[in-house]
């Protein structure tokens, strides 16, 4: 898969690209993904319906190390960020982008912000706020304006249920722009992650694009991923060779752990 | 035998959904208000009840106590905001979101604007959280607008959502319309939901045919209801059948008579 990084100005540059050289919607190749996933679904669990639920989610593509790495702090981080990334979008502008964004998240989560908040000592939420400015800093500096007739859509949802219910993909994505209704295909997802990129991420961004392209039966024209820790990004065009490869890094997820009980 | 369809979130099969067959027109009239009137009457009430297609799928449990906040806000916000721009679509999305919220914060400086109304919790809010509330309901109506954007048919914003007030059962129904297209022989009624749908997602969508059928001045029951869920990529719907309009009727009694079953557990 050619990954490219970033060469244009902004992120924003770089994902729209040229408008000329954009290819036709592809409106066809999501039931084709469908098929050949219910394929693989079948040699694994075989026609039982009555199965325990298996959820997948962004989680499952880290590696173990990734995972064991995730600290409180750094989960904060991650949050608190993609709240500045949506306060951002919104056009909002920010006085202290940790208090702005620690405000909106106690808006919708209380209780977790509590919780974060009690379990970091006074040293460990110092370096919160630090780390927080320092990757809005960056965020701010390589994702560049976004134009609203894009339609900036944030911490978008998916959601999909897959061979008959036993197998349910859920999906958050930081940010899409674009329409799926224009004859040229225009929508570009992006992934802001507070981590250095790695193999994981070029995980993640075919996740994103499979998941997309289930959800609306229109493949997406670029995904990207970007890092707010060393201001790099990933992107490159969606096709069918990243789709096929999405679907191969789902079906190994679900072979090494066939059964989990439903959430 | 009641109907539903199921299809993909796409332009082509919404627009199938569209011009599928309409069923016989149908109006409800006085002597079936009445009855179903009779029926709400029927099961105890100790104060007001309110029902909808929420309370229909979730069997009358109760709801959770109410608390505004980005997620509760967006629709309310998004709904008018989307009138909005179908008044003036040069305008951007976002645009329209702010001046919306803008206007209901003029609501609450004014003194216009009850407590507990959406006005009033969003004076108290911090620039932040109006940012917050500004980026979910521009997310909202973006994936409505790119949804009915392809359509290519005529489409209506409704003023509000359709209520009917059950006469002398202290009983309020709602039915959430977020949409309504109008056909060359009736309308059809759109409306979303997030997340995915579940096993009683159909008698969600009869109870809302039923009810704004009610809530109608001549009792003019529409075409069809589509529901769609954006984040499963999903459209259901059914048809305005005589046999789907009982079938929500039924389901509405039924959810009275299990919040009659849940409240003295309440209060005891």
């Amino acid at each position: 898969m050619p990954l490219a990084t970033v060469n244009e100005p902004t992120v924003v540059d770089a994902l729209r690209g040229d408008r000329v050289s954009r290819p036709p919607t592809d409106r066809w190749t999501a039931s084709g993904l469908r098929a050949q996933i219910d394929d693989g679904l079948f040699a694994i669990f075989g026609d039982d319906a009555d199965g325990s639920v298996v959820t997948i989610s962004p989680k499952d593509f880290r590696d173990h190390q990734d995972a064991v790495a995730s600290s409180e702090l750094a989960l904060a981080r991650g949050v608190l960020v993609s709240y500045v990334l949506r306060l951002v979008v919104a056009g909002v502008g920010l006085d202290d982008p940790y208090e702005d964004a620690l405000a909106a998240w106690r808006s919708t989560d209380p209780s977790r912000v509590d919780a974060v908040c009690a379990t970091l000592d006074r040293d460990d939420l110092a370096r919160l706020a630090t780390d927080v400015r320092a990757h809005s800093a960056t965020l701010l500096k390589t994702l560049g304006p976004i134009n609203p007739l894009w339609r900036p859509r944030t911490a978008l949802r998916v959601v999909q249920r897959l061979h008959g219910g036993r197998v349910i993909c859920r999906d958050v994505v930081d940010l899409v722009v674009g329409s799926v209704g224009t004859e040229r295909a225009s929508v570009a997802i992006v992934d802001v992650t507070t981590s250095a990129l790695g193999p994981t991420h070029e995980r993640l961004m075919r996740y994103h694009a499979l998941l997309h392209t289930l959800r609306t039966s229109v493949v997406p024209l670029r995904v990207a991923a970007l890092s707010t820790a060393t201001g790099e990004m990933w992107h490159h065009d969606v096709d069918n060779d990243t789709l096929q490869r999405g679907v191969a890094d789902l079906l190994e997820i679900l072979r090494s752990r066939p059964s989990q009980e439903a959430a | 035998m009641t109907t539903l369809h199921h299809r993909r979130l796409t332009t082509a099969a919404l627009l199938e959904l569209l011009n599928l067959d309409a069923p016989s027109p149908l109006e409800l009239d006085a002597e079936q208000r009445d009855a179903l009137a009779q029926r709400f009457r029927s099961v105890a009430v100790l104060d007001r009840r309110r029902l909808d297609a929420w309370s229909v799928e979730h069997a009358g449990a109760p709801q959770r106590h109410f608390v505004w906040s980005a997620a509760t806000a967006r629709r309310s916000i998004g709904h008018r905001a989307l009138a909005r721009w179908r008044r003036d679509s040069s305008t951007s999305l976002t645009q329209v979101v702010r001046d919306e919220i803008d206007e209901l914060l003029v609501r609450a400086a004014s003194g216009y604007a009850r407590g507990g109304s959406l006005a009033h919790w969003l004076a108290r809010q911090p620039r932040a959280v109006l940012g917050l509330v500004t980026a979910d309901a521009v997310t909202w109506v973006s994936e409505l607008v790119d949804l009915l954007d392809p359509l290519d048919v005529e489409w209506e914003v409704p003023d509000t959502d359709a209520y009917y007030d059950v006469a002398g059962a202290q009983t309020s129904l709602r039915a959430r319309r977020d949409i309504v297209i109008p056909t060359a022989t009736g309308r059809v009624l759109l409306r979303t939901r997030g997340g995915l749908p579940g096993r009683s997602a159909g008698p969600g969508l009869r109870t809302d045919l039923v009810i704004e059928a009610l809530s109608h001045p001549h009792g003019v029951v529409a075409e069809r209801c589509i529901g769609v869920w954006p984040d499963a990529g999903i459209a259901l719907a059914v048809d305005g059948t005589l046999e789907d309009l009982r079938a929500g009727a039924r389901d509405l009694v039924r959810t009275a008579v299990a919040q009659a079953r849940h409240r003295p557990r309440i209060a005891a």
